[in-house]
């Protein structure tokens, strides 16, 4: 049996088929009309929030993407979804470049997103059954029945029916999480990008909220793009990690090599950053010094090196190059922590 | 008594709070905020209190500086700092502490410090109490204090605005506010909350430095216990308003007494050392405090729950001398 499997299994390529696939993709905002950047005597007057990032997601599979403010880690969420223009690199959905065909509706159904702050992303004036079938609405569904799909969903997201009558202001922090939730998976979506789906929860809620996310997945195969900050979740919840570093993916790999064994001094600083719940065990304070540079100021060659204990002279001049520690575990570091 | 010895503890504590009831009167009823809560801070001390959203951290912290919203009510026991009762001394005597003796750091600096005026401005404004100095004096005394807290070029920045600085550097800016009249208790209420953890990691190296440099008592009001453990030395615990347990942050960490910090403990996703996608989680919601159950307040959500729960409140149980938690369980262990 297992060699007749072997025999008629399909090439790697097609097997591997992903969901979504990301290259080299650039988003980049403008600091100032073209005007004033050519009376200043600017040649560039963009800033690169995304740059040069690359990645696959597989269905059925959570990727999180890990980085400071500003790393360009919401701009990426965003550019996949057609939020802000992709100024150059590929978004294929499905082998589809959605991008070219004006983010059709299909995509939109396909791919859903859930904004980082629920209580402000939700109307004020919408009761909870608006809100969660309003979905239904836009894309002309609304001949469904929208008060059994309410009631459906609430109870799919784990709130009690009488919720649907409620208004956003009087629902607590992980209950408007969960509206949230229930609005992106209302037309049951293939990818989910979830932008800081725990951040401002307090512990136990959260793990409630994450929880819900990974039964959902189990139960109608969803696949997750998770935008984070906060490692300790990322190690639960997701399959594969990518650490952003000024619109860079600085390192990407399964979620457990980036554990066991970070390549890139700022993966292994952020690491250490992570606040440790128990009094003998303090966090690594050396590792990283300093704050974030600003976009419009990239530094040369590996944007990290000034802020990185172990730069040589080769980071200051050359960005580093995708080196390979696996087929999976990809760093840009010329100098790496885990060459062992 | 785990205590650091860089923290030079005197008797009299900073802050004595004792059976101190808040209530907030709505239009929907009375809602009993903080009920017969008991704290102190030793001199010298860090000490953290622990809590999830709503059950009265911030009310604590605001009865404290005096600053309650308009329908707040204190109900009744004592706030005592440096042995001055505070809620017998009139409004004067309360502002001629508040900012010199006492002072407070909020979660937002983008919200506490002034949009309009220049840091500096800021900065000579808050020392209006020293009539001796000249501006200039004042001045560099700010200037001083920033570079303390690790801004570079001190001089430059006093004439800057606060959006022109990153949100580490205007939580560093709140903390020498806070500290420029080298106050003996520091109140932050969650203050890393808005922080990415490298700046968060800074900022808690910065506080424990800053204490060790001015021998200032900090209450420092998280929902991480990340943070309050590599900070603090005492941990008190509120649930609902209530403080189910205290102690130093060893008892509290290594041997949690209350079922709530127990489970408050078993949820931190960085204390699993396995890695698993079904994430522990505390069964329930916080009770609503308009009407505050009967028994024990975590009885709804505790896995412990017996019959004296429901309708006896538990005691405050002494373990030792300063580990305290209220829990019926912990009677039955002592009889027993």
């Amino acid at each position: 049996m297992a060699e007749a499997a072997s025999v008629t299994r399909p090439s790697p390529a097609a097997a591997e088929a992903p969901l979504l696939a990301v290259e080299n993709l650039r988003v980049r905002y403008p600091m100032m009309g073209a005007v004033r950047a050519a009376l200043q005597g600017r040649r560039d007057r963009f800033l690169d929030a995304v740059l040069d990032v690359s990645f696959t997601l597989k269905a059925g599979t959570t990727l999180a993407l890990v980085g400071e403010s500003g790393s360009g880690k919401s701009s990426l969420g965003r550019a996949i979804i057609g939020l802000v223009p992709i100024h150059s690199g590929h978004v294929r959905f499905l082998g589809k470049e959605p991008a070219l065909q004006g983010m059709t509706r299909d995509y939109r159904r396909d791919v859903a997103m859930m904004f980082q702050d629920p209580v402000s992303s939700l109307s004020p004036r919408r009761s909870v059954r608006s809100l969660i079938t309003e979905p239904f609405i836009v894309h002309g569904l609304s001949r469904r029945d929208l008060a059994a799909e309410a009631t459906r969903l609430l109870a799919l997201v784990g709130l009690p029916a009488d919720f649907a009558s409620r208004y956003p202001h009087q629902l607590s922090g992980g209950q408007a999480r969960r509206v949230g939730v229930a609005r992106a998976v209302a037309l049951l979506p293939k990818l989910i990008i979830a932008d800081e789906p725990t951040a401002g929860l307090d512990v136990s809620v959260q793990g409630e909220i994450l929880n819900l996310l990974t039964r959902l997945q189990r139960e109608l195969g969803l696949s997750y793009l998770i935008i984070t900050h906060n490692l300790a979740v990322v190690r639960h919840v997701s399959d594969e990690t990518a650490i952003m570093y000024m619109g860079r993916f600085v390192e990407q790999g399964p979620t457990a090599d980036i554990f066991a064994h970070a390549a890139h001094p700022y993966t292994v600083g952020l690491l250490g950053a992570q606040p440790k719940p128990d009094p003998d065990r303090r966090r690594d304070y050396v590792a990283l010094m300093g704050e974030v540079p600003s976009l419009a100021r990239r530094p040369s060659g590996c944007e990290f090196h000034p802020r990185c204990p172990h730069a040589q002279e080769l980071c200051r001049r050359e960005v580093p190059p995708v080196f390979e520690l696996s087929p999976r575990h990809r760093h840009r570091c010329y100098f790496p922590a885990a060459t062992n | 008594m785990a205590l650091p010895a860089e923290a030079q503890v005197a008797d009299d504590p900073v802050l004595q709070v004792r059976d101190l009831s808040i209530g907030f009167r709505t239009p929907r009823g009375p809602v009993a905020a903080l009920r017969h809560v008991n704290l102190d801070v030793p001199r010298g001390s860090i000490v953290g209190v622990v809590g999830e959203s709503g059950s009265g951290k911030s009310s604590l912290a605001l009865a404290i500086m005096g600053l309650m919203a308009g329908n707040a009510e204190i109900l009744g026991g004592d706030i005592r700092f440096s042995g001055i009762d505070l809620r017998r001394l009139p409004p004067a005597g309360l502002r001629d502490l508040r900012g010199r003796r006492m002072t407070m750091v909020f979660q937002d600096p983008m919200t506490s410090l002034n949009p309009v005026r220049a840091i500096g401005r800021q900065m000579i404004d808050i020392q209006y109490r020293e009539q001796n100095l000249s501006i200039a004096q004042k001045r560099g005394r700010s200037a001083d204090m920033l570079r303390r807290v690790g801004l570079p070029d001190p001089e430059q920045q006093l004439d800057r605005y606060c959006h022109q600085f990153s949100g580490g550097m205007r939580q560093r800016i709140a903390i020498a506010m806070s500290l420029l009249e080298e106050p003996e208790l520091l109140i932050a209420d969650e203050p890393t909350t808005a922080l990415d953890v490298t700046l968060e990691a800074q900022i808690i190296q910065l506080l424990r430095d800053l204490r060790q440099e001015f021998n200032t008592s900090i209450l420092f009001i998280s929902h991480n216990l990340g943070v309050v453990a590599e900070l603090c030395d005492y941990i008190v615990v509120l649930y609902a308003g209530e403080v189910v347990e205290s102690g130093p942050v060893r008892e509290i960490f290594y041997r949690p007494a209350h079922p709530y910090t127990q489970a408050l403990l078993a949820c931190d996703p960085a204390r699993l050392d396995l890695v698993q996608r079904e994430l522990p989680t505390i069964a329930g919601d916080v009770p609503n405090l308009m009407r505050v159950p009967t028994g024990c307040v975590f009885r709804p959500r505790c896995p412990k729950a017996f019959a004296p729960c429901t309708n006896v409140p538990p005691p405050d149980v002494a373990l030792d001398d300063v580990h305290h938690a209220r829990c019926h369980l912990l009677t039955d262990e002592q009889d027993g």
